[in-house]
């Protein structure tokens, strides 16, 4: 339908898409006779005729020319191709893997030196408190420290210290140390090393009781062998405790970590705070 | 490489592509296997074509060189990666169609970056290398057309200057320009034919423009 409406009443649209190849001669001898029937007639058709022809000329003249020779070959394209041939293992293995087992073992030599002469440092400086500890103790000795009770009042930590290990001295004469911090930048920088575990000092609010209520918040425990082992204590790291919180152990334990601080004497509960680490 | 080493190669490969009569569905089920014998008669029948495609896109022979030697590296690569040509179809279509595409690939970054040739005769120089056997005369004519036809073909854009090299200078066939183009063959008609009447219009403009710089006094 559509062929015999562009016959009728389009012819030129029917025939310019033959031009192309009726300038190449490339028709049947009827679509041949069509196309110069119609030629004949419609004078814009011959226009655009001669310009296909001409057209046609060109690209042909054009294809003939060959373009210039290629510069590569299959010799340069095989060498791209081939995989390059292994080198022998021994060669390229044996030193990086002795290199390597060669740095371990120093890395390993200096861990362990520098472990030892930290050891011996601390050691020797176990009798005489550290300069930021000893500063901050005094401050610490500044504060009203709480009444040494009788008996009759003594600390609820002393009462657990005298049930649990009844031939050992209270805490309070059993002092290690003092430390203060205020961040857990602080209190890496001024803990024994062996005692670095802030995440046990630093509990969320929401795990200890009330400053107010808790039993006599005047000390912080730290025992190193227990911040060590430290067994089930996962506690999350905040940056804020209460003054008094007691942190949470084992069920098991006997001991209470107390946070206790100068800010006792001022009554600013949460402000810098100091700990005083004890041993039983 | 010396140049006695080059020209043992190229005739190498013009004997390959003369007595090659293997199918090409063999020497690529051969190259899947990694047989680089075959891919070598692979690349003999079909280095000449790619180039020429290249070249007809790029119209560089540098870049031509570097498009035909990475089109070969990705063919050989996907041929022994299981993937690429399946045997359905025509090897020279598919390998057209990664040529196009690297291509066209070329021809974004040219438009990203653009480069200032150091020798700008470079580019008309490349009737130089052609086969001085021929006629003079013919040459010149033949350049002639070739520049004629390449402002042309600069001035289209770039999907009708695609298929116009593929059919009227590469000489495809409507399926193998369907296969390299992903299209089907009533679209490669129209837009051939679209192609030719815009190809016609520049190229009789250009014609003009030239007949009225002679006839200036």
């Amino acid at each position: 339908m559509k062929r015999i409406y562009q016959a009728l009443f389009a012819p030129c649209r029917s025939v310019e898409p033959l031009l192309w190849d009726h300038a190449r001669g490339l028709l049947s001898s009827a679509q041949t006779e069509k196309v110069e029937r119609h030629l004949a007639d419609c004078s814009d058709c011959r226009r655009e005729a001669l310009q296909y022809a001409q057209t046609v000329k060109v690209t042909q003249a054009a294809r003939q020319a060959e373009p210039p020779a290629s510069q590569t070959d299959w010799r340069m394209l095989a060498q791209r191709l081939e995989p390059a041939p292994m080198r022998p293992v021994r060669r390229r293995t044996v030193p990086v893997l002795g290199g390597a087992m060669a740095m371990g073992v120093c890395i390993l030599l200096a861990w362990t030196a520098y472990n030892r002469a930290y050891r011996a440092t601390q050691s020797s400086s176990h009798d005489q408190p550290r300069p930021v500890a000893a500063a901050q103790e005094q401050s610490i000795h500044k504060m009203p420290q709480p009444p040494r009770a009788p008996s009759a009042d003594e600390t609820h930590g002393e009462q657990i210290a005298r049930h649990t290990h009844p031939g050992k001295p209270t805490p309070r004469e059993n002092k290690i140390s003092i430390v203060r911090f205020t961040s857990h930048e602080r209190a890496s920088s001024i803990l024994p090393k062996r005692t670095r575990t802030p995440q046990l000092a630093y509990a969320p609010k929401s795990t200890v009781p009330d400053v107010r209520q808790a039993p006599q918040p005047s000390r912080l425990i730290l025992q190193p062998a227990l911040l060590d082992a430290a067994p089930g204590r996962s506690l999350p790291k905040t940056t804020e405790y209460v003054l008094g919180d007691v942190l949470p152990t084992d069920n098991h334990s006997t001991e209470r970590t107390y946070v206790v601080g100068d800010a006792l004497s001022e009554g600013r509960p949460g402000g810098d705070a100091a700990m005083e680490a004890t041993g039983w | 490489m010396s140049v006695l080493a080059r020209q043992e190669s190229i005739e190498r490969t013009v004997t390959l592509r003369e007595q090659s009569s293997e199918p090409m569905t063999d020497l690529a089920a051969r190259c899947r296997a990694g047989d680089l014998g075959s891919f070598e008669q692979v690349y003999a029948q079909h280095e000449r074509q790619v180039f020429r495609y290249a070249y007809h896109l790029l119209g560089s022979r540098e870049d031509a060189d570097d498009i035909k030697q990475e089109t070969f590296v990705r063919a050989y690569q996907a041929l022994t990666g299981g993937a690429g040509y399946k045997g359905e179809g025509s090897l020279t279509a598919w390998l057209l169609k990664i040529c196009g595409n690297l291509c066209r690939d070329r021809l974004k970054s040219r438009r990203r970056h653009p480069e200032t040739a150091l020798d700008p005769n470079t580019a008309e120089t490349w009737w130089m290398d052609t086969d001085t056997r021929s006629n003079p005369h013919d040459a010149m004519e033949q350049k002639q057309a070739r520049d004629l036809l390449y402002g042309a073909l600069r001035s289209l854009p770039e999907a009708h200057r695609d298929i116009l090299v593929l059919r009227e200078l590469e000489e495809l066939r409507y399926e193998e320009i369907a296969s390299v183009l992903g299209c089907s063959l009533a679209s490669v008609k129209l837009r051939l034919f679209r192609a030719r009447r815009l190809l016609k219009t520049k190229l009789s403009a250009l014609m003009d423009d030239g007949a009225r710089e002679i006839t200036r006094p």
